[in-house]
């Protein structure tokens, strides 16, 4: 369940901040890049704990989206969003697609433009300079920031706790059950480890790419 | 095609503070819903929150556990940079490595393990084991800024200054530091926010002395309601204070 979740949001996060950080990269004019960064970036710093409780304000039954929906004559009447696994992979996905952008920034900026230019020079398209050129270029901050995803995603308790409510639990939720409810330390620890050892093995699969001292 | 990009932007920009948007929006809510149709304004639910104790007992412990924490935080970090930057020491790489390997391990597991030696060791929980609880997270992050900044031209400013006599204490104090500013500045900035927000470990850690993200936490309990997003936005206002303090004083003195 945490898996399926973890690498959904991962998936999911990198497609989205790519192309936010290259339109932040090459099409926002320099002298803004820094402001336009920051903003991306600004709601990264709300607590997780109010971050989660206002995607539920924003998913609610009588929430801006549903209302809006209805309002748009797109429903007749409102769907269940929030207390679901799309409620979850949302609130996760809001925050990693601010962090990923910002690694994935950092990476664009420091390539130098002749790889480009030299790419198309020699007759390539826009897309094959993408994938042939950028993309195994970029493939390290990608990755690394694709790894801390995973890291803070598959550990997080709070926003499965919030948003996903209680039809399906996450290893941290397990965790804290066996904690609050039953007090059972040796079999939380054990949780623990699990998950440690699944950190572990994303880390050996990734460790090729990974660049953390560039962060 | 051209406008696509732009498109692009603006959407990302809705998808990013929706949100929060929302949340400030509807704190100055005049009903007792948060959702639409928007009524108001009306300050009604900030006045509601600072009136609370509970609220403002739980304010204080944040404050005081914030910069107690990364006070600590950043002292061990910095002993530890200078320690490993400018002394040959054996097994420096691994320790280096052991000082910031925790960076991977999730804030859950770090208050489970501190939860754990506590009970075992027969401490009791207060705000004091929340601010070590912090420390232990914001430890690694600190060490890593100030070593990643500990460069040449420090160590030569301080060949200097020991040339003409100063001691080791008035080494650090007078040349290290000062020059190390920057990265001191930011990694206290950094902790500052991360301890402010942070949720899990003080969930754990502490019994009657919370502090604010745990009592929103307990709040939320009973549903969506205007006082918390008086609450949240209040928080969110310190934490983008900070941050902005941080990119004006730290990155942008960086650049020049």
């Amino acid at each position: 369940m945490s898996l399926e979740i973890t690498l959904t949001v991962t998936a999911v996060s990198v497609v989205l901040a790519y192309p936010l950080a290259w339109i932040i990269a090459f099409r926002v004019p320099q002298r803004w890049q820094r402001l336009v960064l920051l903003l991306t970036i600004l709601p990264f710093w709300t607590s997780y704990v109010v971050r989660s409780y206002a995607w539920l304000l924003v998913l609610a039954r009588e929430g801006i989206v549903n209302q809006t929906l209805i309002g748009m004559g797109l429903l007749s009447e409102p769907v269940t969003l929030a207390n679901t696994r799309f409620a979850t992979v949302t609130g996760f996905v809001h925050f990693f697609v601010m962090l990923l952008t910002v690694t994935i920034y950092a990476n664009l900026v420091q390539l130098s433009p002749s790889y480009r230019r030299a790419a198309m020079d020699l007759g390539a398209s826009a897309f094959q300079t993408f994938r042939h050129v950028i993309l195994p270029l970029t493939l390290p901050g990608v990755v690394t920031g694709a790894f801390l995803t995973f890291v803070l995603c598959i550990g997080d308790y709070v926003t499965p706790q919030i948003l996903g409510g209680n039809n399906e639990l996450t290893v941290p939720q397990l965790i804290m059950v066996q904690l609050g409810r039953r007090a059972d330390f040796p079999l939380a620890a054990a949780l623990a480890i699990v998950l440690m050892a699944i950190v572990t093995l994303a880390y050996l699969a990734s460790a090729r790419w990974l660049r953390l001292d560039r962060l | 095609m051209r406008f696509l990009p732009w498109l692009y932007l603006a959407a990302a920009f809705v998808f990013i503070y929706l949100p929060v948007g929302t949340l400030v929006l509807f704190s100055f809510q005049d009903g007792s819903l948060p959702v639409p149709p928007f009524d108001g304004p009306s300050l009604r639910w900030y006045g509601e929150v600072l009136a609370d104790d509970d609220m403002t007992d739980a304010l204080i412990n944040s404050i005081l556990v914030a910069l107690g924490a990364s006070t600590v935080a950043v002292t061990l970090g910095f002993l530890a940079a200078y320690g490993l930057a400018r002394h040959v020491l054996p097994g420096a790489a691994l320790l280096r490595g052991l000082l910031i390997a925790p960076l991977t391990v999730s804030y859950l597991i770090v208050g489970l393990g501190l939860l754990i030696v506590l009970t075992r060791a027969g401490l009791g929980l207060s705000i004091w084991t929340v601010a070590t609880g912090h420390v232990v997270i914001n430890l690694p992050l600190a060490f890593a800024i100030i070593y990643a900044s500990m460069g040449v031209q420090q160590e030569s400013a301080e060949r200097a200054a020991r040339d003409l006599g100063a001691n080791e204490a008035q080494v650090v104090l007078l040349i290290t530091v000062p020059m190390l500013m920057p990265a001191i500045a930011a990694a206290f900035f950094l902790s500052m926010t991360f301890s402010w927000d942070e949720f899990i470990i003080a969930f754990l850690l502490t019994r009657f002395d919370v502090t604010l993200p745990v009592e929103i936490w307990s709040m939320l309990r009973s549903g969506l309601s205007p006082r918390l997003n008086a609450i949240g936005s209040l928080v969110f206002l310190v934490s983008v204070t900070v941050v902005l303090i941080l990119e004006l004083l730290v990155f942008r003195k960086r650049r020049t």
